[in-house]
């Protein structure tokens, strides 16, 4: 009943070779090529709390953030916390819903304030920490220092805001690539970032605390105990009774848009607000390939002739015309150029500002189909996706030109196919019967900045690889 | 009167309700076949409607001030057809199922816990949800148990008091649910619910 | 796999003028508490405890058998107030489930034997996968998966969880239909003429 899981039995090949149900693929509009989250590339839009769903949107609010976050989350055993007041005296204290975990348990002392700075730990590592970071600090104002020699036509691409740009590991690939070519334009030479500053490497050290005489004697007392996931949450401190646990930081969450790697339009960009289910752009494969669902089929036999029912779905807002084709031979040359090598940004270690685009050859997941599905030679047309002949039980116009031997019943952008499945004779009784096949459809492109000629859409048929689990073989005698 | 007979037919001889227990009716009459055996209910607890207390296999003795929240199953399965102890202030939420031992004061069991006929609670412990407690065990008092393996850990202080809530669901409940009291023919003020 | 037809009796369920399907069997209580927006099925044995606060559904709520939807309770210095609990479109919950949340968005999927919370709040298009524990209070946000207990995000969803959701929950509505009369649990195959039933 799961509904995702009912999408893992039509499988869809990526043009960069992996295997996807078609809701996790997307079809870039001006490439016209099928994609997928291992081929485009992501770039974090914004970051925001998961509990307060507060939008954290420049890089000041994000370090106010972090603190207030810890605040309302903290909790040695994972769960969420609020706080609680107690009304005599107004101090607030931490609380875990989940395991009853208070603040007041580890000594942490209440709070006047809701919103009060609940006390950082010290690290015993801080002074090293502090050093490594200074190292770090300096690396990045050089870098800065560079780009600012022409801090003009550096602000011109990036015209929006910046720190959703950059992370504290650089910029996302998609402008680390413009700012190289500008550098590369401005003719600009960077200095050596390393040269300023220099930090020592750790010395390991053979001295070690003995431990205590009764270590092996002494009862243990479970309950006081931390358990091993506990201490490795807080690994600077390592609390050896739970009384010494502490909160820790949460983990905010990030909402990403997607962009396609070849023609760098976006496939998939969200609005910003972390509780908006809404896009801006969405170009989501659900919406243009078209659905292949299994309805039913009689009992799969080795080697015999089975019955088996699709019902295909057109959900882009143009009709569409399908065509069924065999899987061309395995690594024939056919085969292989439905795959496409991908651009790949490469950054050279020895110089940040330095990159190389390499071609990425597609890595091909193998499937191998175990039986044999008979395709319908004619053409099927889809009408487009209409929400509201959804609600209107009459708007069957049965004009389609449809062989009753496949088509069983058609309703609205619905259609029923009745198709003769095979499965491979040498299967054993129990295994997936899996088929695939070729789908030819037609895409409708009314995107009046990729057209040619400005009046007319242009169609453009797209192949997909689909690979069907359809069920598993049953025993002869059964039938 | 031929209801409160009925009602005596069902469920059992020894069913008991002190005055001042509030027990509630769902919709269809069959329901009080969740009440079987001998089943004593404290002052001031409150029973939603759908829940279920079989004392087939001994006595249940529930104390006072109780909160027992809709598809929770009490049954007395002690292998010594003893009786099964539910001390009082305790909160039974949706869906728990009972067969312990012995229970003390104070407890929360929350959703979907099991505790098995081989476990004595003792006081202030809160089971969390879903977690199953089946091997022989005493709980110590103010124990938290909770996770996905049921872990244990010491709470600082009891859990708070629900009396408050008591108080609120014993005014509320009256004006939707038909109510079982004791000696009298099922009360028909309420405003039945529907369906 | 397309869903294959759910078959219920007709005299146990009660339809009403707006299209909600309301089993006999299950328990809705303070009913002029709760507002079902239409197209909702409540099945057997669930629990709608209206009777404690106010229950608002939107369209096209399925709530599964033994399903329990309390509204939550939180404490005040003076005493206890039960919130209204707020259920937005395309929500399916599964088998057992118990939902003590404050607010469930729209095209959420919960799954069997799950506990969510008291005061939670699950944001549109959210998975709660089957047996987690969402704690009191916490917020699921949109597009992710929580697992677990206490359940923590596992997954992100697809973009178009929101169509997914709605064709998922329409779906089921139009398989959800009467027991017809004769024997039944043939096998569809042996019996052609219904495959016209079963297109949607």
């Amino acid at each position: 009943m799961a509904f995702l899981a009912q999408q893992e039995a039509v499988i869809i090949a990526c043009t960069c070779g992996s295997l996807k149900p078609v809701c996790r693929t997307y079809f870039c509009r001006h490439c016209f090529v099928i994609r997928c989250g291992n081929c485009v590339s992501n770039e974090v839009d914004s970051i925001y709390c998961a509990f307060c769903l507060d939008n954290v949107t420049c890089e000041h609010s994000l370090s106010v953030r972090s603190h207030t976050v810890r605040e309302t989350t903290p909790q040695p055993q994972q769960p969420p916390v609020s706080k609680h007041a107690t009304p005599s005296n107004r101090a607030y204290y931490l609380a875990c819903f989940f395991c009853r975990w208070t603040s007041r348990d580890s000594n942490i002392p209440d709070q006047k304030t809701a919103s009060g700075s609940w006390p950082e730990r010290s690290n015993t590592h801080s002074t090293r920490l502090n050093v490594l970071l200074d190292y770090y600090k300096s690396i990045g104002a050089l870098e800065k220092s560079n780009i600012n020699i022409d801090h003009q036509s550096y602000m011109k691409y990036l015209r929006k805001p910046t720190h959703l740009l950059e992370d504290q590991f650089g910029f996302s690939a998609n402008v680390r690539k413009q700012k190289v070519e500008l550098l590369k334009k401005k003719n600009l030479i960077l200095t050596d970032p390393h040269s300023k500053i220099t930090v020592e490497g750790s010395v390991p050290t053979d001295e070690i605390e003995p431990l205590s005489e009764d270590f092996i004697t002494k009862e243990i007392d479970l309950l006081s105990i931390p358990k091993l996931e506990q201490r490795f949450n807080i690994s600077d401190l390592q609390p050896d009774h739970v009384s010494q646990l502490m909160p820790y930081h949460k983990r905010l969450m990030v909402k990403q848009s997607q962009r396609c790697r070849e023609c760098e339009h976006n496939v998939c960009k969200p609005e910003y607000n972390p509780s908006s289910i809404k896009f801006k752009i969405q170009l989501s494969g659900y919406f243009c390939i078209p659905e292949i669902r299994i309805i039913s089929y009689t009992p799969l036999i080795a080697g015999q002739v089975s019955e088996i029912t699709f019902k295909i779905c057109n959900q882009f807002k143009e009709s569409t015309t399908i065509k069924f084709k065999q899987l061309p031979p395995k690594n024939s040359e056919e085969d292989l150029s439905y795959y496409k090598t991908l651009k790949k940004e490469i950054l050279l270690t020895d110089n940040l500002h330095k990159s190389t685009i390499l071609m990425e050859e597609a890595r091909i997941q193998e499937v191998t189909t175990t039986g044999q599905l008979d395709l319908p030679k004619c053409e099927l047309v889809l009408p487009p996706r209409d929400d509201a002949a959804d609600c209107d039980d009459l708007a069957d116009n049965q004009n389609y030109n449809d062989d009753p031997k496949i088509v069983i019943w058609r309703k609205c952008n619905k259609v029923g196919v009745r198709m003769q499945i095979t499965p491979n004779p040498d299967l054993t009784v129990g295994s997936m019967v899996k088929v695939g096949f070729l789908l030819n459809f037609t895409y409708t492109n009314t995107l009046s900045s990729t057209l040619e000629n400005k009046q007319a859409p242009q169609i453009i048929p797209v192949d997909v690889k689909m690979f069907i689990d359809v069920g598993v073989l049953s025993d002869e005698t059964e039938k | 009167m031929v209801e409160t007979e009925s009602l005596r037919n069902t469920s059992g001889s020894g069913f008991k309700v002190t005055s001042g227990a509030i027990v509630c009716i769902a919709d269809n009459s069959t329901d009080m076949e969740r009440f079987a055996g001998d089943v004593t209910i404290g002052t001031g607890s409150v029973l939603h409607p759908r829940v279920y207390i079989s004392a087939n296999g001994g006595h249940v003795d529930i104390g006072e001030g109780n909160i027992i929240e809709e598809q929770v199953r009490i049954n007395n399965r002690l292998s010594d057809k003893g009786t099964m102890v539910i001390g009082n202030n305790n909160v039974f939420e949706v869906g728990c199922i009972i067969e312990a031992k012995a229970i003390g004061d104070n407890n929360v069991f929350e959703s979907k816990c099991y505790v098995g006929p081989e476990v004595t609670i003792g006081n202030g412990v809160t089971v969390g949800a879903k977690c199953n407690l089946t091997a022989p065990d005493t709980i110590q008092d103010l124990s938290v148990i909770y996770g996905e393996n049921c872990d244990q850990r010491l709470a600082n202080d009891k859990p708070t008091s629900q009396a408050s809530q008591r108080e609120f669901l014993s005014r509320i409940l009256p004006n939707y649910h038909k109510l079982f009291k004791p000696n009298k023919p099922i009360l028909e003020t309420a405003a039945l619910n529907s369906m | 796999m397309e869903l294959s037809n759910i078959y219920y009796d007709k005299e146990h369920y009660v339809e009403t003028a707006s299209g909600n399907k309301v089993s006999r069997k299950s328990l809705v209580a303070g009913a002029q508490n709760i507002v079902l927006t239409g197209k909702v099925i409540i099945q057997c044995d669930a629990i709608l405890r209206g009777d404690l606060a106010n229950i608002r559904t939107g369209r096209y709520c399925i709530i599964s058998k033994g399903v329990v939807i309390r509204p939550p309770f939180k404490k005040f210095a003076k005493g206890v107030a039960f919130f209204p609990l707020q259920m937005g479109d395309h929500v399916f919950i599964d088998e057992n489930t118990v939902v003590n949340a404050a607010s469930v968005g729209s095209y959420v999927y919960i799954g069997k034997n799950v506990v969510v919370g008291r005061r939670s709040i699950l944001k549109d298009c959210c998975y709660i996968a089957d047996n987690s524990v969402i704690p009191p209070e916490t917020t699921v946000p949109s597009f992710t998966k929580y697992s677990g207990s206490p359940a923590a995000p596992v997954d992100e969803l697809p973009e178009c969880t929101a169509d997914l959701m709605s064709a998922y929950t329409r779906n089921y509505f139009t398989h959800f239909v009467p027991r017809p009369r004769g024997p039944e649990g043939v096998n569809v195959w042996e019996k052609k003429p219904d495959i016209q039933a079963l297109s949607l």
